[in-house]
């Protein structure tokens, strides 16, 4: 749900990844893209045990509604199968790097359903109405 | 001789750990108040508060997905485009890090925008990295709460 539901916009994943000094940004920045795009695969393949591995414990995520969800409650809205992703594709990658932190911004495009309704996410940039915007940063 | 050693190192130990409890402890209070000054700052509108909290390359991922730059949201409060008259926070909870924290919160917003009333419930998240001691905020999402 999390993911299907925020598809409607620019997706924003903060990831806290240890990231090696003698890795160049240019690598960090590849393999945090290539993460990026293997959490897609896993939800389509139900890969859990990978998307296991690359959320923190103490992850969070808040969809378009304001629902927010932690990480044991992701994945349990997964594995049930109330949010089954078809597929999805991530583009508009912008990667900033901060030390051993990275900030990742995105378009998420998907195919699926949600509670056995077909779902489809669609990009909105520019916004149909720029006064639905709410809330000023 | 080793006994005092051992007895040294523990004390070291244990006064290293309370040390990051402390400064975890300010960073949170910080930000904390960072978050609330930026509510008022939004209202007032201070926007010289505004360019020092917010990164150069911050930015804004808005409920319709927009992605909105540093400029760009100055831009709008500093014409009367967008018009905050309120912003309450309650459920703030920050996660630090290191030089990087998390804030997750959730405001009632009082709010125009080019004359529409877009007042209602948001939660958000923002990222803040610490450069050279002072908090900077570099991403913020926010996504209406549905309904409200």
């Amino acid at each position: 749900m999390i993911r299907i539901a925020f598809a409607l916009g620019l997706g924003v994943l903060i990831i806290g990844v240890p990231i090696p000094a003698q890795l160049k940004s240019g690598s960090v920045e590849q393999e945090l893209i290539k993460l990026e795009k293997g959490w897609n695969d896993a939800l389509a393949r139900h890969d859990w045990a990978f998307i296991d591995q690359i959320l923190a414990n103490d992850y969070i995520t808040t969809d378009s509604d304001g629902v927010v969800a932690d990480k044991a409650q992701e994945m349990v809205i997964l594995k049930s199968g109330e949010e089954a992703v078809a597929s999805a594709v991530s583009d508009d990658f912008k990667v900033r790097i901060y030390g051993d932190t990275a900030v990742v911004t995105y378009r998420w495009t998907y195919k699926g359903q949600f509670k056995g309704k077909e779902s489809t996410g669609q990009e909105r940039y520019p916004p149909p109405f720029p006064g639905d915007r709410g809330r000023s940063g | 001789m080793k006994r005092v050693a051992l007895v040294g190192l523990v004390s070291l130990v244990f006064a290293v750990a309370v040390l990051a409890q402390q400064k975890s402890g300010s960073a949170e209070q910080e930000l904390l108040k960072l978050e609330q000054q930026w509510g008022d700052a939004l209202v007032k509108p201070d926007l010289a508060f505004l360019d020092r909290i917010l990164a150069e390359d911050y930015t804004f991922t808005s409920p319709l997905g927009e992605a909105l730059t540093k400029a760009q949201m100055l831009a709008e409060l500093k014409s009367g485009e967008d018009v905050v008259s309120s912003v309450v926070n309650h459920e703030m909870k920050v996660r630090v890090y290191g030089n990087a924290a998390v804030v997750t919160g959730h405001s009632t917003y009082k709010e125009t925008v080019q004359g529409k009333d877009i007042s209602g419930e948001y939660r958000w998240t923002d990222t803040w990295i610490n450069k050279g001691g002072r908090w900077q905020c570099v991403a913020d999402h926010a996504s209406r709460v549905a309904g409200k």
